[in-house]
């Protein structure tokens, strides 16, 4: 059974694709058989791995178009990383699934549930929106990981998660998990210290120890079309996210004492 | 650092904390193996389960399976039972392995003691001298968390919370705990008195450090605390006084004293001692906040003065504002 790990934040450009896309790189690296689900429309995730295509099946199809899973997924260019891409058409998404007559949120969960046994984790690269998208994600998931900008709307956006969460646990997905909140595009200064160090009490939510500090070979890497820990290990980048690879891996240990 | 306003940050925080503090204790179901759990230490209650009551409960578990989960909260590594200590045990001597679990991720104590004292009177009758002995087992854990710091909230109040009785009656505890004798405490174990005659026992004794004063046993008003200097914690002697000045008035001033303390003067006194408390833990956060851990935990001990010098007095906490964590 996969562990299925969402990353959300409805707040645009807080490094939800950037976590995704490298922490399934770093997780495929390790040795585990990864599925990278692109919900986005937008496609960032699908068109990192320089993968977008809009004349073949996608997130569309499986969803929506009734394709199976297994079908669509395409290998990516980095070894046991696989990618469920998404396309641009994916926007009507929204529409569609609210014309379907029932279990509307269980779509994704109900695709997936198909090729849970193929692999050790799936990853789903959420859209920045609080729409039914997003809660398919959410009712697929056992976890979440809300990557964030240490700063004012950091607080907002996190509340407004929460509630989104609330409603989740108490609906479709009872068990699903906050794994933790992800500082990203950190930064030595006065503010971010200290919306860091807020975030980092865990007051709100779990927070993540690691933080990802800004680097600009993180966005070096989109143009490269490759993963940090390929494009280049020795820099602050890849170290973060390898750390916070580290600590995921710790917190979805095997608890059942297998 | 001095640009950034904490304030601000504190405000928003507080906000979000409404809505994220409720999604933080929401369990999930988890299949966990029964070699990883624990049983929890303040579940007394087990010891009266007979290992007659145990194969009952595997006998129905082989036939039904188990129906109800059990509940465990899960903290710093460890795996402890909320509720199920007796399903837990049936389920060991039917060498059962994994078992469905409701889990709680670092849930706080005092939330784990309410669920225990809750989840048990479902199953259990509560004898009074039970209940005492609960109520002695909390104040041990409030008052030692509170002198490293742990807690900082009024203990009275938030065991009778915790136990889901009056404040009323957890001050009936209290007397009946600090001043009833052995043999009367037997008396109440066997049910030969009931907890209402053990505390007007209680209330006819004097209390132990008091010189002077017996209360009247007729007075049952809620005023009825009396001040005992308290032993200053550096261990100087000021606290213990032979200076009859300093003890409690003597009797007939006393009854003077009662019958002028109305209870306008209680709900004033309540009134601005909660607003002290928000306004000093206010301060306290601002501090916190920004690094200022020096003052941050002077600023502490002033509130855990405050409540201590409340608390003898008999106050506590009022209102719905107080009700942050």
């Amino acid at each position: 059974m996969a562990i299925t790990i969402s990353f959300i934040n409805q707040k645009g450009g807080v490094g939800k694709t950037t976590s995704s896309v490298n922490t399934a790189a770093i997780l495929a690296y390790k040795g585990y058989s990864v599925l990278l689900v692109d919900m986005d429309p937008q496609a960032n995730t699908t068109g990192y791995y320089d993968m977008y295509d809009s004349e073949k099946a996608s997130i569309y199809n499986v969803m929506l178009r009734g394709a199976r899973v297994m079908e669509v997924v395409k290998q990516t260019p980095v070894k046991g990383l696989f990618i469920l891409p998404s396309v641009l058409d994916f926007s009507r998404a929204e529409l569609e699934l609210s014309q379907i007559l029932m279990r509307q949120e269980y779509v994704l969960k109900d695709a997936l549930s198909f090729v849970s046994d193929s692999f050790d984790y799936i990853l789903i690269d959420c859209p920045p929106a609080r729409n039914k998208v997003t809660i398919n994600a959410l009712t697929a998931s056992d976890y979440v990981v809300i990557p964030t900008i240490p700063d004012h709307f950091a607080i907002e956006s996190i509340t407004s998660m929460g509630e989104l969460l609330n409603q989740v646990k108490c609906g479709v997905n009872p068990n699903l998990q906050v794994l933790g909140i992800l500082i990203t595009i950190d930064e030595i200064t006065s503010n971010k210290k200290a919306y860091k160090e807020v975030l980092q009490t865990g007051e709100l939510l779990p927070c993540f120890d690691t933080a990802i500090r800004k680097n600009t070979k993180l966005q070096e890497a989109i143009n490269a079309h490759q993963p940090i820990n390929l494009y280049d290990k020795s820099c602050s980048g890849s170290k973060d996210y390898s750390a916070f690879v580290d600590e995921l891996l710790n917190k979805t240990g095997s608890t059942s004492g297998f | 650092m001095s640009k950034i306003s904490i304030d601000n940050i504190v405000k928003s925080m507080d906000k979000a904390k409404e809505t994220t503090g409720v999604l933080k204790f929401r369990p999930h179901e988890e299949i966990l193996s029964l070699s990883i759990l624990e049983t929890n230490p303040y579940n007394d209650f087990a010891e009266n389960d007979t290992p007659a009551d145990i194969q009952e409960l595997a006998d129905d578990i082989k036939l039904n399976g188990l129906m109800h989960p059990l509940v465990i909260n899960k903290i710093d590594g460890h795996f402890r039972l909320i509720s199920g200590e007796c399903r837990f045990r049936a389920l060991q001597k039917l060498r059962y392995d994994n078992v469905r679990c409701t889990v709680y991720n670092d849930l706080p104590l005092a939330c784990e003691l309410r669920m225990l004292y809750a989840a048990n009177l479902k199953v259990r009758t509560y004898t009074p001298a039970e209940r005492i002995k609960y109520y002695e087992k909390l104040k041990e854990l409030l008052t030692a968390q509170k002198a490293v710091g742990e807690y900082d909230g009024p203990i009275q109040s938030s065991i009778a919370g915790m136990m889901g009785v009056s404040d009323r009656q957890v001050r009936k505890y209290e007397r009946i705990s600090e001043n009833l004798g052995e043999d009367d405490k037997e008396k109440l174990a066997q049910g030969e008195i009931s907890v209402e005659q053990a505390y007007r026992i209680a209330q006819g004794k004097p209390k132990k450090t008091e010189k002077s004063v017996a209360i009247s046993a007729t007075t049952g008003s809620e005023v009825e605390q009396t001040s005992i200097p308290k032993p200053a914690k550096t261990g100087s002697t000021s606290g213990f006084t032979k200076n009859p000045k300093e003890s409690a008035p003597p009797e007939k001033e006393k009854k003077i004293v009662q019958s002028a303390v109305s209870q306008d003067h209680k709900a004033d006194v309540t009134n601005v001692y909660t607003d002290a408390w928000t306004q000093l833990r206010k301060l306290y956060r601002l501090f916190h906040y920004s690094e200022n851990a020096e003052v941050a935990n002077k600023l502490h001990g002033i509130i855990l003065k405050l409540n201590d010098v409340m608390e003898s007095e008999g106050f506590r906490l009022g209102g719905s504002e107080s009700a942050d964590e």
